[in-house]
């Protein structure tokens, strides 16, 4: 990974701050503290960073008022930090352009797998879409519109396909059931997310040699799923 | 809103009476001529009064009085001072209003102002005339004027309800409770209508447009009775003050309390008066008491002269009693003897002599038995109805009769036919025979008339010389008069029987109805279901529509939309079941009160307590309406519905107490959980991170990374254990909301794997998943909460490296998920329990775990409606599995082809 990433922290409870302080830090990343909404609001605008973690819960201003805000200037990339039990803020806050979240507690492990693929998906320019993604066995080719695992080619159905690309657009990243049906039909339709709960099941049963302690197709209660990259 | 209390007066109301009264020097009187509704006369009998002032030599003055160009209300003006009026401009409208201030300077002895209720043209003193009218008392003035009951405060609602017209012009009530005189101006709404009729109220359009809306007989009645209730209220206050003024000479609470036996009979009204006298020279209170008989079927007229007697002795203060009972003389003593009852006053019987030796009068019957009361037996006023004869039984039909002249009739055949070969007094016989079929099915008079036909009969066509009236030897009329004897006892016997058999059937039927009743209740919780129940029976028990109201928090009642009844009784019946609320007493038709209603209303009450619900019934017979014995199962039916209810707001209470009371068990423990439970791991980590910072170089690679394992561990144990107290606090707190939707099993295990993967340190997890198995309806969340907290238990209670197995199967329309571990397994008789909140067994203990756990599994898989069961593996270890509901078919897919 690129080294130097400068990385802005917007959170109220120093402990925190501190442990991410001394874990990113080791990781050779540059860190910038905000301790309120506002702070970080400006900081984000004067600095510049290459990263933002926001906490939801914040003294000043809603955690994702905040989020909007930012969004009305920069398209950084924004993990959010946030609570247990609050998974209705997580899906407002992915929904409002967040690019991913982790639930406190959290270990070190997962959030540095989390500012990695940010930064990755951050860094790959626009007009350059993925063209394949290869995760264990699994390869996914975006151009020719194949599936393989080890034994072969595997045939999904074309709704299959579509929401297996999606998941491998936004590979490593969470994709909320709104992006979700957005992205496969182009509207968002009430009874739809069981489509989708219905696809993901018949892709794991294709694509997971033990559907249910799936390798790749991660089910992320109420908030979505996500396409899980083994590096 | 009505007064709570009817009869008493306000406290408040009579201080300031007395008050009003002591400092009457410099304070004018007011006099109210108090009307049910406009038209009564009021301003015709205030200019009267006048008049009478002018007469005696006094000066009073008109301030204003509205003649609405009645001509003999002008005509009263005569003589009289009126002075001008204060015109005001309003919006181009000239105004004539009364013109306070200059009554106050020409501050004459008595002064005139009618209707108390208007309001004054803006820009006026005060906004009300009332306010004028305070003024003027102030200042010494004494006032008369005049007001209708339905610009009372406290009665706005109700005439708004009766009327369905809403009064704005109101007067506070303390306003009429200070008044020094209220004279009532009573006009019976039929007379009331004759006079609209005439053009004496209104005049032109006015008065058929007045007639139309609010004139209505039915709202005259409501009005009317409003009107006399609220004065006989200030009557009682009248003679309380008065009372209170005597000071000790007499005492209010009384030796003597006297009893008036009322009937619908007009020679009623004059004991009702009779009684009241004596009572007041007694100084006694007195109660007016109805006894109806199973057999007196009072037609509706009859119900009306009662309800008119009862409400007369209501107006003069007595208490008013409704009983019912099959012997009236037996029924009034035991009740008088339960009210320590010291004189009863009864009608004078005016039956012939001769029948009291047939039957006594009941007023025989009292006097003989009254013991050591004194009976007081009063003559009628030339009616020769008196109280016994009226409560007897009035069969106007013709049929009874025509039965007795047929049964006549048919005797003298047979006796025809036998005459040439039998004896006389075998003829005899055949007539009994025929007098006591009479009696079997035919009323009391009839039988009498088959009993008298049948001896001249017997005379005419059989003892000679035959065919005349006349007899051959004297002897015959000693055989007549025993044969009389003989069938007036017979009869009269055989017609007690039936009456008898009558009543036990009755008594039967009661039973039966009441049996069932209570039967079903017995079963049912919740006021609603019971209300329904009763309802029902009430329904079923009288053939007839059964409604109910219910009280709000406000105590307003609310008609109850579970009735069976097709549609909601009208707003006036809702109006009469907020009386029957607030007075906890009948009222409705048939029950002299608010009679003018359809339905007759019962108050669903146990004992002193305030009702708790009413209900209402149409009588079977609109004509009769509730008959006294109908009235008595109607109110049995309602004491045990609320008895019920009783039991039912006790239980339910018990049961908040003991949700409290396991609230209360939740907190204790969330506390001892934080003081003790948490601070053994807190204990820990505190200690390994201090040893960490002090010692930091000398401590060995190994040892470091140990302290800083049982430091993550240990955060992990706490977080845990907090999030349970949580999720119990929350699931507690406001019940659980259900998101179900359909569920892929592998899914929602996948999900809990997922979460407990890094406690897992490369432990063997076998998952046993049928792919074709159902989808489950479930919520997302709660169900993988579940399925965490299973996984979690399994690593928690069995050996590391221990393999755990999850398995899932369709059985039915569920769908079953286990969880199976290898550990100690549990406890004997621990398969329930352990469900428990805050059970921990030795292992969990051990574990150092709250015992929430699975309380909050069983609690969400509860509100699933599905279930959780815990068992002993035969291999050791223990299971536990949740059956949930499989969705209903799997999710319908677009169609879509194979690529």
């Amino acid at each position: 990974m690129s080294q130097h990433v400068r990385i802005l922290v917007i959170e109220d409870e120093a402990p925190i701050r501190r442990f991410l302080r001394a874990s990113l830090e080791a990781q050779q990343h540059r860190l910038t503290e905000a301790t309120t909404g506002q702070e970080g609001l400006s900081l984000a605008a004067t600095d510049a960073p290459d990263l933002i973690l926001l906490d939801l819960g914040l003294p000043d201003i809603e955690g994702l008022d905040v989020l909007r805000r930012l969004r009305e200037f920069s398209a950084v990339p924004i993990i959010i930090l946030s609570a247990r039990g609050k998974e209705r803020d997580k899906i407002d806050a992915l929904d409002a352009g967040a690019d991913d979240y982790l639930t406190k507690p959290f270990n070190v492990g997962e959030l540095s797998a989390r500012i990695r693929v940010a930064l990755r998906h951050a860094a790959r320019p626009a007009d350059k879409p993925t063209l394949r993604v290869e995760t264990g066995d699994l390869v996914i080719d975006l151009e020719n519109r194949q599936v393989f695992l080890a034994e072969g080619e595997v045939r999904l159905t074309p709704n299959e396909y579509r929401i297996l690309a999606v998941l491998a657009k936004y590979a490593g990243k969470v994709v909320t059931q709104n992006q979700m049906m957005t992205e496969v039909w182009g509207s968002i339709k009430p009874g739809q997310e069981h489509h989708v709960r219905v696809y993901m099941h018949q892709l794991r049963q294709k694509l997971e040699a033990e559907p249910a302690r799936p390798r790749y197709l991660i089910t992320e209660p109420w908030v979505g799923y996500r396409l899980k990259v083994e590096e | 809103m009505i007064p709570t209390s009817e009869n008493r007066p306000n406290p408040d109301a009579l201080l300031a009476r007395l008050a009003g009264e002591s400092r009457s020097a410099g304070r004018g009187r007011m006099k109210v001529f108090f009307g049910a509704n406009a038209g009564v006369g009021k301003t015709y009998a205030m200019l009267e009064a006048a008049q009478a002032l002018l007469r005696a030599g006094r000066v009073p003055v008109v301030g204003v009085v509205e003649t609405h160009g009645r001509k003999d209300t002008q005509g009263l003006l005569d003589g009289l001072e009126v002075l001008p009026r204060r015109t005001t401009d309003h919006r181009g409208i000239t105004l004539g209003e009364f013109d306070l201030d200059g009554a106050l300077t020409r501050s004459p002895q008595v002064i005139l102002v009618d209707e108390l209720a208007h309001t004054n043209a803006p820009g006026s003193r005060h906004e009300k005339r009332w306010q004028d009218v305070a003024e003027l008392l102030n200042a010494g003035i004494d006032v008369y004027t005049t007001v209708n009951v339905q610009h009372l405060e406290s009665l706005n609602d109700i005439v708004t309800e009766i009327t369905g017209v809403k009064v704005r012009e109101t007067v506070p009530d303390q306003v009429l409770e200070q008044a020094d005189e209220i004279v009532l101006v009573d006009l019976p709404p039929q007379e009331m209508l004759q006079r609209l009729r005439e053009g004496k109220v209104y005049t032109g359009t006015q008065a058929a447009r007045a007639a139309d809306g609010f004139f209505k007989t039915g709202n005259l009645l409501a009005l009317r009775e409003l009107a006399l209730r609220f004065v006989a209220k200030r009557v009682n206050v009248d003679v309380q003050v008065y009372r209170n003024a005597q000071g000790d000479r007499k005492t209010w609470a009384t030796q003597e309390r006297l009893i008036v036996a009322v009937g619908p009979s007009p020679s009623s009204a004059k004991l009702v008066r009779a009684t009241k006298r004596l009572a007041a020279s007694l100084g006694g209170e007195w109660i007016a008491l109805s006894v109806t008989t199973p057999q007196s079927q009072m037609n509706r007229a009859a119900r009306e002269r009662l309800a008119e007697n009862q409400r007369l002795a209501q107006s003069l203060g007595a208490e008013i009693v409704s009983l019912s009972g099959s012997d009236v003389a037996e029924t009034i003593l035991t009740y008088a003897r339960d009210r320590n009852v010291t004189k009863i006053i009864a009608g004078k019987p005016v039956l012939p002599r001769w029948r009291e030796l047939l039957r006594p009068s009941p007023v025989d019957r009292l006097i003989r038995e009254s013991g050591d009361m004194d009976v007081y037996v009063i003559r009628g006023e030339g009616d020769s109805a008196s109280q016994s004869r009226s409560l007897r039984p009035s069969s106007a039909s013709k049929k009874p009769y025509l039965a007795a002249l047929a049964c006549v009739a048919l005797s003298s055949a047979v006796a025809w036919v036998m005459y040439p070969f039998f004896e006389l007094p075998d003829l005899i016989m055949i007539y009994l025979v025929g007098i006591t079929t009479t009696a079997l099915f035919a009323s009391r008079g009839a039988t009498l008339l088959a009993t008298a036909l049948g001896v001249m009969a017997f005379n005419v066509l059989f003892v000679p010389p035959r065919f005349t009236v006349d007899v051959e030897s004297p002897h015959y009329l000693l055989t007549f008069a025993v044969m009389f004897v003989v069938a007036t006892v017979i009869s009269s016997l055989t017609l007690r029987l039936r009456q008898q058999v009558v009543l036990a059937r009755e008594s039967e039927r009661r039973t039966v109805i009441l049996h069932r009743l209570s039967r079903r209740l017995a079963a049912l919780r919740g006021t609603e279901s019971i209300i329904r129940a009763a309802l029902d029976e009430v329904a079923l028990a009288f053939q007839t529509q059964a409604f109910a109201f219910l009280p709000d928090p406000s105590g307003k009642v609310v008609y109850f939309s579970g009735c069976p009844a097709a549609l909601p009784p009208s707003a006036k019946e809702n109006a009469v079941a907020q009386w029957v609320y607030s007075n906890a007493l009948p009222a409705g038709a048939g029950t002299g009160t608010l009679d003018s209603s359809t339905l007759t209303h019962v108050p669903i009450r146990a004992g002193e307590d305030s009702p708790m619900a009413v209900v209402a019934v149409m009588p079977p017979n609109q004509s009769t309406g509730m008959q006294p014995d109908q009235m008595e199962l109607l109110n049995s039916l309602c004491a045990q519905a609320a008895l019920s209810l009783q039991v039912d707001r006790l239980e339910h209470m018990r049961s908040l107490a003991q949700a409290e009371a396991e609230t209360e068990r939740l907190r204790s423990s969330v506390l001892s959980t934080v003081s003790h439970d948490v601070r053994t791991p807190i204990a820990s980590i505190q200690g390994c991170a201090e040893s960490l910072l002090e010692s930091e170089q000398v401590i060995a690679p190994e040892t470091r990374r140990e302290l800083l394992r049982t430091i993550a561990d240990e955060s992990h144990r706490i977080s845990g254990m907090i999030s349970n107290l949580l999720d119990m606090t929350r699931l507690e707190g406001d019940g659980l909301h259900l998101n179900l939707v359909p569920l892929p099993v592998d899914e929602v295990i996948g999900a809990a794997l997922a979460a407990v993967e890094p406690r897992l340190s490369g432990r063997a997890v076998q998952v046993q998943i049928p792919s074709t198995i159902a989808f489950v309806s479930a919520d997302e969340i709660l169900i993988q909460h579940v399925l965490l907290n299973l996984l979690e238990n399994a690593i928690k209670y069995s050996p590391d490296r221990s393999p755990i197995e999850v398995i899932a199967r369709e059985e039915g329309d569920s769908v079953i998920l286990e969880v199976a571990d290898h550990g100690p397994g549990l406890e004997p008789g621990e398969e329930l329990v352990i469900f428990e909140k805050f059970h921990r067994g030795k292992a969990g203990q051990k574990a150092g775990g709250v015992g929430l756990g699975l309380a909050i599994c069983k609690a969400i898989v509860d509100a699933h409606g599905g279930q959780i069961t815990a068992r002993n593996n035969d291999h050791g270890g223990a299971t536990f599995a949740v059956s949930l509901r499989a969705a209903d078919g799997l999710v319908d897919l677009p169609r879509e082809e194979e690529p």
